[in-house]
């Protein structure tokens, strides 16, 4: 296993380097002439006016909330993927088929009681 | 790899300051991302890696986009204006932090090692030739012992496992570097020695669970069978003969610790079982249809000298498998009396031994179990119990309905097992049907034995041809070892086969496939007082709604206009209350519930 | 009595340098040249569907365009917008590129043996003994494989987010806070279409997944399988900010979204992230669905064929052809389909896909019981398909039941209590 990861390991950084690679040659190759205006920030060439990191609504956090929810079921969905033929083979398939329904409907009520509740309504 | 695991915890450290110091909280988040990232590199090199995805999917995916969000909601991302307050404010918190990172470092080093060892050092190597299945890594070799109350299995992970006869692991002894391939008990049950290929016979003691004696400095080759011998002098309980046997036909035999060995060429072909009696003689079997008992004790003359016996008679018949056992077949104990003697009248145990010597009224030397085919009869296969020392029948079992695959002998020789594969075995080549399953017949042997069997055990397909097999003195324990399967025991008469979980044998396989070991446990574990609480959890947010409800009804007909059953019919809602569909309904037309502002 | 002989796994072998060296090599040179020529069809495609040639001046047929805009790539200026955060705005594609390409490490493009003779991790059920399977052509194989993949594919969502907050240019921000929403919201329907495959295959590795489909046939082949390989394209096309779902950069209302302050070679690295996304998730559904390279109905040279090479020009082949396939698919239908509408697009995955892919896992349970262990497979269709059609037209008809979209008076919604009071009656600011 861990040469594997050895192999990840290698491939992120060699990830970097070919994304940051091209940027070098950019800098050796490609033209320099810096302005003031180059620097300005695009808004369709209007003078941007106002701070730029604004308060955002409350919308998205309770969107990457339910996101943290579903993601975490992932833990125990793949593991009782991966295990399911193993246990019904040896003959536990309806308890591990009822609990995944079980856990399923919970995580549906969440999902209904967002719904019901307008979060999934966008903005 | 100690070196990337400094850096990794270098760049964990140094990111975690990150996170505190950073003024940007938007940096100080990205530095918590790298701290995650380092927490994640540290589960991998823990090879836990289905816990490394979950870090970096859960805490990076979800966890650093929440708190980015939450960050994005704050006015003061960049940390301009400072909120840091006063000095006697910060006092507090500082002496707090200090407070719980003294805790934290006194009680990690506090930590008490291994016996042994200094504190948080010691590495351990990854168990090599796991088998992915849950149940524990493959046994390449099995025993029993004469005492009835442990197993022993040479294991692909590197160690030496005692199994006690109801399936549980008794101890592992670490082989130290190589896998065993061979194991046998002495006959007083007292010890248990390996034989690996590099010719080591390491030996430990079964009740004190710790490492007696080795041998070192043998003749390379297949080892196929080891022994100790019985205890010579009453002293020092190591001072016996280790012997180990190969496929070369020759006999490594070391007398005592630190001695050199002895190699015997004692057969013409592969020795394939070999045990110490009782009384200190070697019993060879080898392929050359030969079994040989003799003194092996130094100055003896060589065992080409020594008696003799051939034991397949015919020169046709080849002999599929062969075991020996140390002790003649004895008279069935009385009831009650459980195997808590030793397989045989051994030096120091005659007190634990209410029954008169057997070998007065039973002359007869060690055993023999061949398996082989019958003349004259093409594809019929045959068993026969042979006393070692004249070769006289003790009993014989014909008409396998198979090929005998593996064979044992229980060491005190009261019942004699075979694996048999099914019959056409011989001949299946990989395009046919599958052959119908193994299993394992065990027969009863000796004087008073009125109905020998068979009794029938149907066995996993796995378990074909190098399976091992053993069968435990006096219970009906059974355990077979199938090539690249985890061993497997039959308690009782009739099964089922169980494999033992230990926790070494979890262990490793949830090393080699995490995710599977992680969904067995919460599946057959963990999960229900889990989905028991989030029923209950449930039940009581579907109660509170609904006592919402009918809490809100009146007061909001009474006043508002927020009672979507008031509401005047808002296209193309049509709201229906009660059966919790989801109305969300178009505000321009409601100014009623519109906020003041 | 024989003696068994200690099977080794491969991995445990130690490094091996040059497989390794092989596949940086597929990495970082076959593949940046399949993303040129890619967006080379894509605009020959793309000039088809709108009856026009697409690029044809720069070498023959236009072949050498890719390089072209390469050469002009690199020799623009490399602007960074003063306000910006430098480090946090090169990080942004930097992430997006690491990511895209973490996702590759694991996917089997063909077989490394032509024996089945590795047990694969999983794939295993104990009444049966080991199930025997053929060692992948991947550059990493292991237990946990889709579970990193997934890990892997969900850093790009940080990347986005880097990009649009780091510019400094409210277009940006505004780009990356919807892609990041959008991002997280399509993850979980592609989370979730993974199940049917690791539960049929038993297995979290690509590998043992394929092996699986040797076995099984393709997974596409049953009603669970279909519901599933769709909602992943949809997912796929949508976590790759691809159309329909390009809000993040729509040009109309955000200028470029989250790339707004990208320019020259910078910007490229994102569009070279984009692309190299879209390889990745064609692969990730042929391999789940598709049956790897095999071809359909049959394991042909699997078995039959004892040359890796020779197999290995089928499999590699028919799953290059594959991927190829939903790629065209991906350009149709980005020449076809208008972008959506921002809640449209929430809703579409909040309350169609993720209710159905919860449907459709309890499906493909009942699909393995029915179809895989008892060998009924018309039953299977029996009994799975009316529910799936049923819910999902339950679903549709649900999400439309919502009325108009909100109207939004001054700054803040208004907007009623919702049907249950009292849950849903809270203040709305």
């Amino acid at each position: 296993m861990l040469p594997n990861y050895g192999f990840i390991g290698l491939l992120l950084l060699a990830a970097v380097a070919f994304a940051v690679a091209p940027l070098v040659v950019v800098a050796l190759v490609a033209p320099r002439k810096w302005s003031v205006e180059k620097g300005e920030a695009y808004e369709c060439g209007v003078r941007t006016t106002g701070e730029t990191w604004v308060r955002f609504r409350i919308q998205y956090y309770v969107y990457a909330l339910l996101f943290l929810v579903f993601d975490i079921e992932t833990i125990f969905l793949y593991p009782w993927a991966v295990s399911y033929l193993g246990l019904a083979e040896a003959g536990f398939g309806l308890f591990v088929l009822v609990e995944m329904v079980v856990f399923l409907v919970l995580l549906a009520v969440a999902l209904v009681f967002a719904w019901a509740a307008g979060d999934l309504r966008w903005v | 790899m100690q070196l990337i695991f400094l850096i990794v915890s270098a760049v964990g450290l140094l990111s975690a300051l990150g996170t505190v110091l950073a003024r940007n909280l938007v940096h100080a988040a990205l530095f918590l991302v790298a701290f995650f990232f380092a927490v994640a590199c540290q589960f991998v090199l823990l090879e836990a890696e289905f816990l490394a995805a979950i870090q970096v999917l859960v805490y990076i995916g979800a966890v650093s986009i929440l708190l980015l969000f939450g960050v994005m909601l704050t006015r003061n991302i960049q940390g301009d204006e400072t909120t840091s307050g006063h000095w006697a404010w910060k006092l507090p918190a500082a002496i707090v932090a200090l407070g719980v990172f003294g805790v934290l470092g006194s009680s990690i080093t506090a930590e008490r090692g291994r016996p042994g060892q200094s504190s948080w050092t010691g590495t351990a190597t990854r168990p090599g030739g796991v088998n992915p299945r849950v149940g524990g890594p493959a046994s390449v070799a099995l025993a029993a012992s004469p005492t009835g109350r442990s197993l022993a299995s040479a294991d692909l992970d590197g160690r030496v496992r005692l199994w006690l006869p109801s399936g549980r692991q008794d101890s592992a002894f670490p082989t130290a570097g190589s896998t065993a391939s061979a194991v046998g008990f002495s006959p007083d049950g007292d010890l248990v020695a390996a034989a690996d290929d590099l010719g080591r016979v390491l030996v430990w003691d079964v009740l004190a669970r710790r490492p007696a004696f080795e041998c070192l400095g043998g003749l390379a080759g297949r080892i196929a069978s080891v022994a100790v011998g019985p205890r010579r002098s009453a002293e020092d309980p190591a001072d016996r003969l280790a012997a180990a046997a190969g496929l070369d036909g020759k006999v490594r035999l070391w007398d005592g610790p630190g001695s050199e060995p002895r190699v015997i060429p004692a057969h013409d072909g592969p020795i394939l079982a070999m045990s110490f009696t009782p009384d200190g003689l070697l019993v060879t079997a080898g392929a050359d249809r030969v079994v040989k008992v003799w003194d092996p004790s130094p100055g003896r003359p060589d065992p080409g000298d020594a008696l003799a016996v051939t034991i397949a008679t015919e020169p046709g018949r080849p002999v599929a498998a062969l075991a020996v056992s140390p002790v003649p077949p004895r008279p069935k104990p009385e009831q009650g009396d459980l195997d808590l003697r030793p397989g045989a009248p051994a030096a120091g145990a005659p007190a634990l031994d209410p029954d008169p010597d057997p070998a007065e009224d039973n002359p007869g030397g060690p055993i023999v179990a061949v398996a082989s085919l019958v003349s004259g009869e093409p594809g019929r296969w045959g068993l026969r119990v042979l006393d070692a020392t004249d070769g006289a029948e003790v009993a014989s079992f014909e008409g396998l309905d198979g090929v005998p695959i593996a064979l044992a002998l229980a060491p005190d020789s009261s019942r004699v097992a075979a694996l048999v594969g099914p019959a056409s075995l011989a001949s299946a080549s990989p395009g046919d049907e599958a052959p119908a399953a193994p299993s394992v017949l065990s027969w009863e042997i000796g004087p008073d034995v009125e109905d020998p069997g068979p009794v029938e055990l149907p066995v996993d397909r796995s378990a074909g041809v190098g399976s091992r097999l053993a069968v435990g003195a006096g219970g009906p324990l059974l355990a077979i070892a199938p090539p690249g399967a985890p061993i497997a025991f039959s308690v009782g008469e009739s099964g089922p086969w169980l494999s033992p979980r230990s926790p070494a044998a979890t262990a490793s396989a949830v090393v080699a496939d995490m995710p599977r070991a992680v969904g067995d446990e919460l599946m057959t574990r963990y999960v229900v007082p889990f989905e028991v609480a989030g029923l209950m959890l449930t039940a009581a947010i579907v109660g509170a709604i609904v006592l919402a409800r009918q809490d809100s009804r009146p007061a909001s007909a009474a006043g508002t206009a927020a009672d979507p059953t008031a509401l005047p019919a808002v296209p193309p809602v049509s709201p229906r209350g009660g059966d919790g569909e989801f109305t969300t309904v178009s505000v321009s037309e409601t100014p009623g519930a519109r906020p003041e502002r | 009595m024989n003696v068994p002989i200690a099977p080794v796994r491969p991995e445990l072998a130690g490094p091996t340098w040059i497989p390794w060296l092989l596949w940086l090599v597929v990495f970082f040179g076959l593949l940046p040249l399949a993303v040129a020529y890619i967006v080379l069809a894509e605009r020959k495609v793309a000039g088809r569907f709108q009856d026009r040639i697409g690029p044809n001046r720069v070498g023959p047929f236009g072949l050498l365009q890719p390089i072209a805009d390469l050469l002009k790539l690199i020799t623009k200026e490399n602007i960074v917008p003063r306000a910006a955060d430098a480090v946090t705005h090169l990080l942004g594609p930097v992430l997006l590129i690491v990511s895209a390409f973490l996702v590759l490490a694991v996917i089997p493009f063909g077989v490394s043996g032509s024996r089945a003779e590795v047990a694969p991790f999983g794939a295993v059920s104990p009444a049966e003994g080991s199930r025997l399977g053929y060692p992948g052509l991947a550059a990493v194989d292991t237990a946990s494989g889709l579970l990193y993949l997934v890990a892997a594919a969900s850093l790009s969502v940080l990347g986005v987010f880097l990009a649009g907050w780091s510019s400094r240019n409210k277009f940006a921000l505004l780009g990356s806070m919807r892609g990041v929403a959008q991002l997280v919201s399509y993850e979980i329907p592609q989370v979730l279409s993974l199940v049917p495959a690791i539960l049929w295959a038993s297995s979290l590795s690509l590998v043992g997944i394929f092996n699986a489909q040797v076995d099984q046939g393709w997974f596409l082949g049953s009603p669970p399988g279909i519901v599933a390989f769709v909602v992943l394209m949809i997912a796929s096309i949508a976590e790759t900010n691809r159309a329909p779902f390009d809000l993040p950069e729509a040009e109309s209302e955000l200028i470029a979204g989250y790339h707004t302050e990208y320019s020259g070679m910078r910007w490229g690295l994102f569009f070279l992230a984009e692309y190299l996304a879209i390889i990745g998730v064609s692969c990730l559904a042929t391999t789940l669905f598709l049956g790897g390279g095999m071809l359909p109905f049959t394991s042909w040279p699997l078995g039959a064929i004892d040359s890796v090479v020779l197999v290995n020009l089928v499999l590699v082949g028919g799953f290059v052809a594959k991927v190829a396939l939903i790629i065209f698919v991906i350009f149709w239908i980005r020449a076809t389909l208008p972008r959506m509408r921002v809640d449209r697009l929430m809703g579409f995955a909040w309350k169609i896909l993720i209710p159905l892919c919860l449907v459709n896992i309890v499906a493909a349970a009942v699909w393995l019981e029915l179809a895989v262990r008892r060998d009924r497979p018309l039953l299977g269709w029996l009994v799975t398909l009316p529910p799936l059609v049923l819910a999902l037209a339950a679903l549709v008809r649900l999400s439309r039941r919502e009325g108009p979209a909100p109207v939004v008076g001054r700054d803040r919604l208004v907007r009623t209590p919702a049907a249950i009071p009292g849950v849903g009656g809270r203040d709305p600011s």
